[in-house]
């Protein structure tokens, strides 16, 4: 008989395949429901996920929103450069930790995983006082810059 | 980005998204895409080459992925794989949630999963969930033909 027992507090929360299976329910809602379908699929998640996040983002503004990013970031322990402006947030990676964790496996990212950034954030922001641009993305290796920042009244 | 260590929620929010288009069954369906496209080069294989020892290699480096509390056993006499989850982090964090309202058969997706792969290579795949308001179960996986 052969005994393996582990406390949570061995080992960190990062169970990188969870992209693939991520990326798998996209994929499954897109061929299934279409292209508006998981458009919306991600809004409620946003809406759901986040909804303590926007509120923060209301109470606090933008710094509320880069501490959650840097934590998210350090989590998955990807490098990303966040620089913060008067009424800006700008973010810029070198990659996607879940395009190139989903590519290293030998799967391939749906063609709107742009989504996962966009649709999610965009939600994040409605009914704030700040909107989210993604101001260019590298579909292959999901390198980015984007920005949040407070909308022109 | 949804980073990994927010997978749960959207996972759960799928479930629950699939389920208000085409109902349970639409769910069930799912599962079984995914165990069918997921489970094949990690689960299946790993069992296909090593038996019920398959069972103890793919969990032991899943669930320390996902830092969970567990004991598993293997027993290859008896051709037995057994896991107590002492505290699922998955579960565990839709629990934590309050202000999101979980997928209310979030935990069947392990059953589900595992003995669609499982089943046809020979093993049982039981599970106890009456404890998961604590994150808690037991998963017991036999080979068919030891079962006495």
């Amino acid at each position: 008989m052969e005994v393996f027992e582990q406390n949570a507090s061995d080992n960190k929360y990062l169970h990188r395949d969870f992209h693939i299976s991520m990326n798998m329910l996209m994929e499954y809602i897109f061929e299934r429901y279409g292209a508006k379908a998981l458009t919306e699929y991600l809004e409620t998640f946003s809406r759901e996920f986040h909804k303590e996040r926007k509120t923060l983002l209301k109470k606090r503004g933008l710094v509320s929103l880069k501490e959650y990013l840097e934590d998210i970031y350090n989590a998955e322990e990807w490098e990303v450069e966040i620089s913060m402006t008067d009424g800006e947030l700008i973010l810029r990676q070198a990659a996607c930790p879940g395009i190139t964790y989903i590519k290293e496996k030998g799967f391939v990212p749906i063609d709107r995983y742009i989504e996962t950034y966009t649709t999610v954030y965009k939600e994040l922001c409605r009914e704030t006082s700040y909107e989210y641009e993604m101001v260019n993305f590298d579909e292959e290796t999901g390198a980015c810059t984007q920005v949040f920042r407070r909308r022109k009244s | 980005m949804i980073s990994c260590t927010e997978f749960i929620p959207a996972y759960s929010e799928g479930f629950k998204f699939l389920e208000k288009k085409g109902g349970f069954g639409e769910v069930q369906e799912f599962w079984n895409h995914l165990s069918d496209l997921y489970l094949e080069s990690s689960l299946k294989k790993l069992v296909s080459e090593m038996g019920i020892r398959g069972c103890y290699i793919y969990w032991k480096k899943a669930l320390s992925e996902e830092a969970a509390d567990y004991i598993i056993s293997l027993d290859e006499d008896k051709g037995e794989f057994r896991i107590d989850m002492r505290w699922c982090p998955s579960k565990g964090m839709l629990n934590e949630l309050d202000y999101m309202e979980a997928y209310d058969k979030y935990c069947l997706h392990c059953p589900a999963l595992y003995s669609r792969v499982l089943e046809p290579l020979g093993y049982s795949f039981e599970m106890d969930l009456s404890r998961t308001d604590r994150a808690q179960c037991t998963a017991i996986i036999k080979k068919k033909d030891l079962e006495g």
